[in-house]
């Protein structure tokens, strides 16, 4: 009778699970088989490297002991001092030490010989590979570190060349770009197999072989010695005939041009493009053939025969048989289709029909028809043949006989739907750790539905991935279908599930955390100690952590995988981010109506100046320096700065992404000076701070959807406008220079599902911005600010085209007393320029000042914006990169919010003639500087000249587009520009004596990035 | 004997009586109050375990080798070859899921029989009867059930083999005549009566398919071999192991 059962090499505890499933128990009579069978139980978990059972007799029965040597497992494994930027990298994919595999000595060795050969790869041929290993028994796993001594870095030296290579040695060398001396890196040999490679083709040889025969280190030189083998090859000649094709389209079109090579497949390759580019213009019947004619050992040539047969025209696509799906659904489906007027020809070949059947037979057995049969018939007519065929350039020309016009071409699809199938019952099996009724509210199969090849799919990997996210990571789900024997278009589907060993989460191990604090790291992760091993949280663990924007890596690993045992330790392992980066960018716009910011105001004058600004360029160039990981949490703090024509600021901002470690809340704190010139009119200054809370929504049980975000605020700030800038009339200076605080509470919410900010094709952007500067704050202006925008995108005819809008509405109110009423020029409402109206030099929209002119800002604004983004030409160097844009602007900036409505049907500025009253001074002596007429309203004084009208702006703008998004010229012209009277105009002296009548240009453009909304 | 007896191949069975030498020690330690080790793992192939009682095994097995001489038992080391190749065999035939490869019980039978009215020992031990058979396994430490387990996967292996190798092979006139003339008829002393190449071509052709077979074999199950994960824990195992040029069992 066995008494006791004891487990030795393997730590206390780690056992624990598999000891009560043994076949040989405590209590039950000794037998070899079930000792036999409890060995390879034991060894089966991965935890021994060898286990054997001993066993002692005592008074009362027998004692065993299970007894081995533990298996060790590689831990982290991280390189360190390799020199190059990405070589530890290199060297750590290279040793092929996976985490929480089996550690052997095998691999260690294995593990040196390759980050050798890598190290070599990239020039070091005599490194030193030093590793440090880090024993943690008590989790049966290594840590290894190699520290590694790249030594000196080889240099090319010496060159053979063999084989007919046609060049000099001299010449060999530059081609290959193996100048003598250079260092060796991991390219070097790719770049001189490429560079002679790319010569020959040059040379139309495209046969040419070059080879790295052997590469020698001669540790006494550091350098090393190539030997190669080139042969040059023929020229190889490409010619077409049967039709008339450009030289450069048959370097476009046969690939041994773009693979530098000439073999059968590619030829055949050339057949079907040359196929391809015929039948799209209209030469369905084309057929390509080719044939390969040597002259000697000196020149190949490769000759296509094209037939090009009548040209047609797709004149019908149709499709009958069809009951269940309607005609213009299945149609979308099709990619064969009939000309129009922006294809004249149509699309139309035997494989386009071929892919069509598949794809009418796809959707068919998708929807329960299993016998579906789908077939296409194609009608042509005689082709008439009563004149040759020319073509334009580019395109064919027939010299064989090809069709006089453009014939018809009528194509059928016949469909032949069969019996609908439909689901009888649905039976899931095998289930034995999780209930049906857990499980059959995922399916998408149900009884009565149709019976689905695609849901059937989708169902198997839904319940996969549900036992995965349980534990059984072994699960297997197999789907069996049965024709009901009494109806035979139902059929019986079960899903028999195999589960597999369930496996639990032992442990979360984290590893590589030096200056993050593990309670920040915590809150992240969704996988714990006893749950179920759930592949799908452990991805999401991994999502949060990169979510911290802390590491610059994060691992995961499972220990032991291959294991047996039912509890499995989970590795996270970190690689953390550097705590300091700086970052610095350069930026610029150019623009029509740009703001001068040498403007000098009443006090000097003498500068010319113009309220429409001029023509220019605003660079700026922007620097961050950030502190991450702030107290070792998810913190930072950074110090940003901008210095531009437009714009000079420094401000300092404190970040907490998750505030209290809550995934949808942010924190942060702002605080800076800004020195703006963005207006015309005057240069201002901001000293700011302000608190915010964003609020996202990321869980599906959230009453928004995560496209919301939620924005609360606490805004201070002090503004003032340099009086010496100010190009107001006299008597206002004084009021708007005036120092002025503004602070309150402000609320953003803003809702995006576009599908890609930078160049959305579908989707809307709305924001809503309510801010309020109140006394009860400590402002000394006090208004009620909102400001809402939104936006749209529409793709349509298959997405090429995307019709785009966007409008604004904003207004100010004021309703404070005396001069708190005023509000202060910076924080007035203005447009014009990329991003708002393009019909106007930047924020030169709206009120003017009435006596100077210049643009004043507005307690209104509505405007609205369309366009139509055209789908990118085919162009000569461009490629796809270019298109266009056609688009409007209409809208302006009003005196008060209340004129924006009413304004909207007004194309024609009100009251224009009295804009063209202009008065000087006419007194001796002192001058006597005039003072506006008319009501007094929150943005001063306005005299009688009106801007309560809509401005309409059509225009053209081209978008080259790049990675980070379009590169933007926008040129735009202005059918209603405004006109306004200038009587003081600083830059001239005397200021009051040449009045004019000033008006907005007609023409405008721009030159940013992105799209303008 | 038919050619696929002859294919040199590894089979053994697992061990059924398994233990009986560790339980015996265990009975002489337990007279004197000592620590002994049962059983332990010696080797894996694949993740699958051999336990040093399987080797003892499939020694006590070895009686059942047609082509044994004497009375002295196969090596542990040779043995062990035995198991790992056996065991590469088994892993290929149920990941090629060869169900066709399980024999009928018919012609595990008909071995059986052959081995009990054939194998010399067995004949000298009366095991044509029921009572001399039972009594020649005992003495060997077998059982019957043990011994029918151990043909079934012998024979199932021996038609994977014949599935996977002897279909496709052609064996061309030529090459008999080749045999003939090359190999055969200079084993005739001169002047001595040879028989016509017609009256042994169905013989040569066997032998020259066995050949081929075998040759294919021998790379397949080497290649195997390397290319699969097989561990010898027990180092007086591994160095016999590693000497040994022919890891399979020939008869």
């Amino acid at each position: 009778m066995v008494r006791s059962i004891s487990f030795e090499g393997v730590p206390e505890g780690r056992l624990n699970r598999v000891a009560g499933h043994l076949a040989q128990a405590a209590g039950q009579p000794l037998s070899m088989d079930n000792l036999r069978s409890s060995l390879r139980a034991l060894y089966a978990t991965g935890l021994y490297d060898t286990v054997e059972v001993e066993g002692r007799h005592e008074p009362d029965g027998v004692a065993l002991v299970f007894r081995g040597t533990p298996r060790t497992f590689i831990g982290m494994s991280s390189v360190y001092g390799a020199v190059g930027p990405t070589i530890n990298t290199q060297l750590e994919r290279a040793s092929q030490l996976t985490p929480g595999t089996r550690f052997t000595q095998e691999k260690m060795n294995q593990a040196f010989a390759q980050m050798r050969a890598t190290l070599a790869e990239n020039g070091y041929h005599q490194p030193t590979i030093a590793p440090a290993l880090t024993q943690h028994p008590e989790d049966q796993l290594v840590d290894i570190v190699f520290h590694v001594t790249s030594g000196q870095r080889a240099r090319v030296g010496k060159i053979t060349v063999t084989g007919d290579s046609g060049m000099s040695l001299e010449e060999f060398r530059r081609y290959a770009h193996l100048r003598s001396g250079a260092h060796v890196d991991h390219d070097t040999v790719n770049h001189a197999l490429d560079g002679v490679l790319k010569h020959y083709q040059s040379q139309n040889r495209l046969e040419a072989d070059v080879k790295l025969e052997s590469a020698q280190y001669d540790s006494a030189t550091r350098s090393m010695s190539y030997r190669f083998s080139a042969t040059r090859g023929p020229v190889v000649k490409v010619m077409v005939d049967g039709a008339k094709i450009s030289d450069e389209r048959i370097k476009r079109l046969i690939p041994v041009y773009e693979e530098g090579a000439v073999d059968e497949d590619l030829l055949n390759e050339g057949n079907r493009r040359l196929r391809d580019y015929y039948q799209r213009l209209g030469y369905f019947d084309v057929k390509v053939t080719h044939e390969q004619q040597s002259a000697g050992n000196e020149q190949v040539s490769i000759l296509y025969h094209v037939e090009l047969g009548p040209r047609r025209r797709v004149e019908q696509v149709k499709i009958t048989g069809n009951y269940y799906f309607d005609t213009s659904t299945l149609k979308e489906l099709l990619s064969v289709h009939a000309a129009d007027t922006l294809d004249r020809h149509g699309a139309y070949s035997q494989s386009l029909v071929a892919a069509d059947i598949a794809s009418l037979d796809a959707v068919y057995q998708n929807n329960g028809f299993a016998n579906v049969r789908v077939t296409a018939a194609t009608s042509t007519p005689e082709t008439m043949e009563d004149e040759t065929q020319t073509v334009s350039a580019g395109r064919p020309q027939a010299g064989a006989k090809t069709g006089s016009k453009t014939a018809p071409l009528a194509v059928t699809y016949r469909i032949d739907e069969g019996e609908q199938m439909r689901v009888g019952s649905v039976t899931i099996e095998g289930n034995d750790h999780i209930e049906a009724s857990a499980l059959t509210p995922m399916l998408n199969t149900t009884a009565g539905q149709l019976l689905s090849p695609q849901n059937l799919a989708g169902d198997r990997d839904t319940l996969l991935t549900a036992y995965l996210s349980h534990g059984f990571d072994q699960v297997d789900v197999t789907v069996r279908q049965k024709l009901e024997a009494d109806d035979p278009h139902k059929v019986d589907v079960v899903f028999h599930v195999d589960e597999g060993k369930q496996v639990f989460v032992r442990k979360v191990l984290l590893t590589g955390l030096h200056s993050t604090r593990p309670d920040t790291v915590r809150r992240a992760i969704t996988v714990h100690a006893g749950d179920p091993l759930d592949q799908t949280a452990i991805l999401d663990t991994q999502r949060n952590l990169y979510n911290f924007a802390l590491f610059n890596e994060v691992n995961t690993a499972i220990e032991n995988p291959a294991g047996s045992e039912p509890e499995k330790t989970v590795m996270l392992q970190f690689t953390e981010a550097r705590r300091w980066t700086l970052t610095y960018g350069f930026g610029f716009e150019v623009q029509t109506g740009q703001p001068q910011n040498n403007c000098a105001g009443a006090q000097a004058g003498g500068i010319a100046c113009n309220p429409n600004g001029k023509t220019g360029v605003s660079p700026r160039v922007l620097a961050d320096i950030t502190r991450n990981s702030l107290f070792g949490r998810e913190q930072s703090a950074s110090l940003q700065g901008t210095y531009g024509l437009l714009e000079q600021s420094i401000g300092l901002l404190y970040q907490i992404p998750h505030f209290e470690g809550a995934q949808n809340f942010g924190f942060s704190f702002s605080g800076g000076y800004a020195n703006s010139e963005d207006v015309a009119t005057y240069v201002a200054s901001r000293l700011s701070s302000g608190f915010r809370f964003t609020q996202n929504f990321l869980t599906p049980e959230s009453f928004f959807s995560k496209a919301n975000t939620f924005v609360y605020e606490l805004d201070f700030r002090r503004v003032k406008v340099a009086s010496d800038t100010l190009q107001v009339y006299p008597s206002e200076i004084p009021a708007l220079a005036t120092a002025t605080r503004v602070g309150g509470p402000s609320l953003t919410w803003i809702r995006d599902t576009r599908d890609q900010p930078m160049d959305a094709r579908r989707g809307t952007y709305t924001s809503f911005q309510e801010f309020l500067s109140d006394r009860f704050f400590g402002a000394q202006a006090e208004f009620n600010r909102i400001d809402l925008t939104n936006s749209s995108y529409y793709a349509f005819d298959k997405d090429k085209f995307v019709l785009a809008r966007d409008t604004r509405y904003g207004q100010i109110r004021a309703f404070g007393a005396g001069s708190s009423e005023l509000i202060p020029l910076p924080e007035r409402m203005y447009a014009g320029g990329p991003t708002s109206l393009r019909g106007f030099p930047f924020n030169a929209a709206g009120p003017r000042d009435p006596e100077t002119g210049f643009p004043i800002g507005g307690a209104g604004a509505l405007i609205e914006s369309t366009e139509l983004r055209l789908p990118p030409p085919t162009l000569p160097f461009f490629g796809n990169s270019l298109s266009f844009v056609l688009f409007h602007d209409m809208g302006n900036v009003f005196t008060n919010a209340g004129d924006a409505w009413i304004s909207a049907l007004r194309i024609h500025q009100p009251d224009r003639d009295v804009c063209k009253i202009l008065n000087k001074d006419t007194n001796e002596g002192e001058v006597q500087y005039p003072v506006p007429t008319g009501p007094d309203t929150s943005t001063g004084r306005q005299g009688q000249c009106s801007f309560n009208y809509f401005s309409h702006a059509p225009g053209i703008g081209l978008r080259y587009h790049t990675p980070v998004g379009p590169i933007r010229f926008d040129f735009s012209y202005n059918l209603n520009p405004p006109i306004y009277p200038v009587n003081i105009d600083y830059s001239r002296v005397p200021d009051y004596q040449n009045p004019y009548v000033g008006e907005a240009p007609h023409f405008n453009f721009v030159f940013s990035l992105g799209q303008a909304f | 004997m038919s050619t696929r007896h002859s294919i040199r191949i590894a089979v053994a069975g697992a061990a059924l009586g398994a233990g009986l030498g560790a339980a015996a020690a265990f009975a002489q330690a337990q007279a004197d109050q000592q620590a002994v080790v049962l059983d332990r793992v010696v080797a894996v192939v694949n993740r699958r375990v051999i336990l040093a009682s399987d080797v003892e095994d499939e020694m006590r097995l070895s009686v059942l080798e047609p082509n044994r001489t004497g009375e002295e038992k196969p090596t542990r080391q040779h043995a062990l070859e035995q198991l790992i190749s056996r065991a590469l065999i088994e892993q290929q035939i149920r990941q090629e899921d060869a169900q066709a490869a399980e024999p009928p019980p018919q012609e595990v039978a008909a071995r059986l029989h052959e081995i009990r009215t054939e194998l010399p020992a067995c004949v000298r031990a009366n095991c044509a009867s029921d009572e001399g058979w039972n009594a020649f396994l005992a003495g060997h430490g077998l059982t019957p059930q043990r011994v029918e387990t151990y043909m079934r996967h012998r024979l199932e292996i021996l038609r994977f083999i014949e599935q996977r190798f002897r279909q496709g092979i052609q064996i061309s006139q030529q090459q008999i005549a080749a045999y003939y003339t090359d190999t055969l008829l200079p084993q005739y002393a001169p002047g001595e009566p040879t028989p016509k190449l017609e009256q042994v071509a169905p013989r040569i052709q066997e032998i020259l398919l066995e050949q081929q077979v075998n040759v294919l074999f021998d790379d397949w199950l080497a290649n195997l071999r390397k290319q699969g994960d097989v561990e010898i824990l027990d180092p007086a195992l591994e160095t016999a192991a590693s000497d040994s040029t022919d890891g399979k069992a020939s008869q």
